[in-house]
């Protein structure tokens, strides 16, 4: 090791040591005040997460150790487990329900929304406010506007001569019930960002659309739509994945009901882990969702080139 | 910045506040309060306070000397997700209520107590419990898991001016099968139903008919067969039972359809607003009815016979988890709840029948309704015993929603209940 002789030198490297002992202090202090955080996200989200892969693989009710089966979970739910199909099944009809119309009704409100009228800012309030109104609350206030017998719906149908079904318990409405409040609940959202990308769209182009004659229809497919493709983009992929996951007004309107007509699989995952105590089946069911949801979004993300109009 | 004179350097505060989270965190991982010898901790899945439990328990602190320390506790199936984690966590209470659904599973996993030694070394006398709702807790293996202290036996309840006013003979007010068959209630039901206004029936609501009904058919296993391991509602007696209460919807228009059931407690507010004049139901809704209905008169009877006239009733049963911090303490509690003592309170105070009979024959009729109240009390010699499996709550899951085709008439019981039937066995075997 090199030793400085001279004073010039003696101090320089006593300056470097101090600025050292300094940014070792601020690191720490950095490292403190991030502490709480970093411990959270290991201990609260990275441990479950890797407790929740190795759970996969067991057979484990929770009250005794996890015995390790391998792949006996993935087996049981791709060849012997019927409602695991059937909760697929009910949950991609729930996305093709969901996504689309969540998408192109919180399109048309943020359009007209985005007119410059008297009291524009409440109706923006009031579609915005149903997203953040809790899904327990919503589920009962709609659970009865859906009875059959003192339901306001049916109600409403009765005036007019039709006789409305058993929206909840009717095996071929229950989905499509649940489906409207979803989007009803759900459009609030979307219909913000959406309102945000046609507040970017540059007033010029809609003008220089205008001196070329074309129509209000034509403004909304020419300029609109093509300038938006990032935000529906976004839409398509973060919808998808919240569909994926309906989990609360399966839970309080139908409970998966009748004959598993809504049951999701989320709620499925729910009953076959908290209710009946199959933490290593719902875990293994959590890691197959989680696969699926990355191929799916993978596969979106690809597909943007064809579609998507970056400016 | 400076606390009483001392100057807090950033660093220092942090350090600090890094010390604090670290206590608060070790504090975290202790868990709650922990027992001791003079306190038992309790859970329960409903608010105690101002019920004749907390009264029962009160008199057990002061009995016993010892205190009960209850833990906070969500309702539904909340409940049993919160009971299944303390339980895996090992940080169970002393004494908790548990779903008679999961008490076989439950004491498979060795998740319960096994209370049989002190049951022995206190040499208790069975005679003096309600059977079979005492023997509920016995395990094929001889342990006894789960402590009955009480039964909610299922009666007809109905509408005594709806019955006057339509002419119709009332029902019978002791345990006979004579005029009380299901023809007869069929044909009551059908005088008593006034269309647009009120139905004659509603029995189908929940699962406690489906063992009543079928036992009373003359098929005795009910919905599972005795050793729990196979699924015996789809057997013919069994199918017929419950077609004939479907068919008092789908057949004869004299029961609700199911589409306006969907909702929690529906069968006793309907009967509440006289929309129904007969219901199936447990004496757990004799406090609702007597604080709700004033403006008719009601009563209850036995259910209607045909080859048997027994009923189901539900258990209120708690247990002492596997590892519990003062087990002796717990079973102090729950013998004194099983006993004569509490049992007096709780029958006073008609939180359901205890199982100690000597207090359950005190339960007589009062100025309150209903007249014929001691027929609960009677229930218990007419008990059908409901058999416990692996997995009642996961069959159950299975069989029952796709009962909702047959009660929307759109399938038969048959149909159903045999293609569901493989599905069942599997799990219950497996």
């Amino acid at each position: 090791m090199a030793v400085a002789n001279n004073p010039e030198e003696r101090s320089a490297s006593r300056f470097s040591r101090t600025v050292s002992r300094l940014r070792s202090s601020r690191d720490l202090e950095g490292w403190l005040f991030i502490a709480p955080v970093v411990v959270g996200v290991l201990g609260f989200q990275f441990f479950p997460i890797l407790v929740s892969m190795y759970a996969s693989f067991t057979q484990w009710d929770g009250l005794n150790p996890p015995e390790f089966i391998g792949l006996g979970n993935f087996v049981e739910m791709l060849t012997k487990d019927p409602l695991f199909y059937q909760t697929f099944v009910n949950t991609c009809v729930f996305t093709l329900g969901y996504v689309p119309l969540t998408i192109l009704v919180s399109f048309i409100l943020a359009l007209l929304c985005n007119r410059q009228i008297r009291g524009v800012s409440f109706f923006r309030t009031a579609f915005f406010a149903p997203f953040v109104t809790n899904v327990v609350a919503v589920g009962f206030v709609w659970f009865y506007f859906y009875s059959p017998d003192q339901g306001v719906l049916n109600g409403l149908l009765q005036t007019v001569g039709i006789e409305g079904p058993a929206w909840l318990s009717d095996s071929r409405w229950a989905m499509p019930a649940v489906i409207t409040v979803s989007v009803w609940q759900g459009v609030g959202y979307p219909m913000v960002i959406l309102l945000a990308g046609l507040q970017g769209i540059p007033e010029e182009l809609y003008e220089a659309a205008k001196i070329d004659g074309a129509r209000a229809w034509h403004r909304v497919r020419n300029v609109t739509l093509p300038l938006l493709t990032p935000h529906f983009f976004f839409l398509t992929i973060t919808q998808f994945i919240i569909s994926f996951q309906v989990f609360g007004l399966i839970y309080v309107m139908t409970e998966g009901g009748p004959n598993h007509a809504t049951s999701v699989y989320i709620y499925y995952l729910y009953e076959r882990g908290f209710a009946f105590g199959n933490l290593g089946y719902a875990s293994a069911m959590a890691w197959l969702l989680f696969v699926l949801i990355a191929a799916v979004t993978l596969v979106q993300w690809k597909l943007q080139k064809r579609w998507v109009f970056y400016e | 910045m400076s606390i009483y004179g001392k100057e807090i350097t950033r660093s220092r505060f942090l350090k600090g506040m890094g010390l604090a989270a670290g206590s608060f965190a070790l504090a975290g991982c202790g868990g709650g309060a922990g027992s001791n010898a003079n306190e038992v901790t309790f859970m329960n899945w409903e608010q105690t306070e101002g019920t004749p439990l907390a009264e029962a328990l009160k008199a057990f602190e002061k009995k016993s000397g010892m205190k009960v320390v209850m833990q906070p506790a969500p309702q539904g199936d909340a409940y049993d997700t919160k009971q299944r984690t303390m339980l895996s966590s090992g940080t169970g209470p002393d004494v908790m209520r548990i779903n008679d659904d999961f008490v076989r599973g439950y004491s498979n996993d060795g998740a319960l107590l096994d209370l049989s030694e002190y049951i022995e070394k206190d040499n208790l006398d069975r005679s003096e419990y309600i059977q079979p709702s005492f023997t509920f807790g016995e395990q094929p293996d001889g342990s006894h898991t789960a402590w009955t202290v009480g039964i909610e036996p299922r009666l007809i309840f109905y509408n005594v001016d709806m019955f006057e006013e339509a002419g119709v003979a009332l029902p019978p007010s002791e345990w006979t099968g004579k005029n009380w068959s299901w023809d007869d209630l069929l044909n009551s039901a059908r005088e008593l139903t006034v269309e647009d206004d009120h139905y004659g029936t509603l029995i189908y609501f929940d699962t406690g008919y489906e063992q009543t009904f079928t036992v009373n058919n003359g098929f005795a296993p009910g919905i599972y067969s005795e050793n729990g391991k196979e699924f015996t509602l789809s057997s013919p007696k069994a199918v017929e039972a419950v077609q004939w209460a479907t068919d008092l919807t789908c057949k004869h228009g004299v029961q609700p359809p199911w589409s306006q059931l969907q909702q929690e407690s529906i069968d006793s507010q309907l009967f509440a607003q006289g929309k129904v004049a007969m219901i199936f139901g447990t004496y757990g809704i004799v406090p609702y009815l007597r604080q709700t209905v004033t403006d008719f008169a009601w009563d209850v009877a036995p259910p209607p016979a045909k080859v048997e006239q027994k009923t189901e009733a539900s258990v209120i049963i708690f247990s002492v988890p596997q590892g519990a911090k003062n087990p002796d303490g717990a079973w102090k509690l729950l013998k004194f709840l099983g006993g004569p003592e509490a049992g007096k309170i709780l029958a006073d105070g008609r939180a359901f029948i205890p199982i100690n009979r000597e207090a359950a024959d005190t339960i007589t009729a009062t100025d309150d309704p209903p007249q014929n109240i001691n027929l609960f009390a009677e229930a218990a010699d007419h008990l059908t015993a409901t058999n416990q499996t692996n997995a009642t709550g996961e069959a159950r899951n299975i069989y029952r929603p796709a009962l909702d085709e047959v009660y929307n008439c759109e399938a038969s019981a048959q149909d159903v209940l045999s293609s569901v039937k493989p599905r069942i066995d599997d799990l219950l075997t497996g």
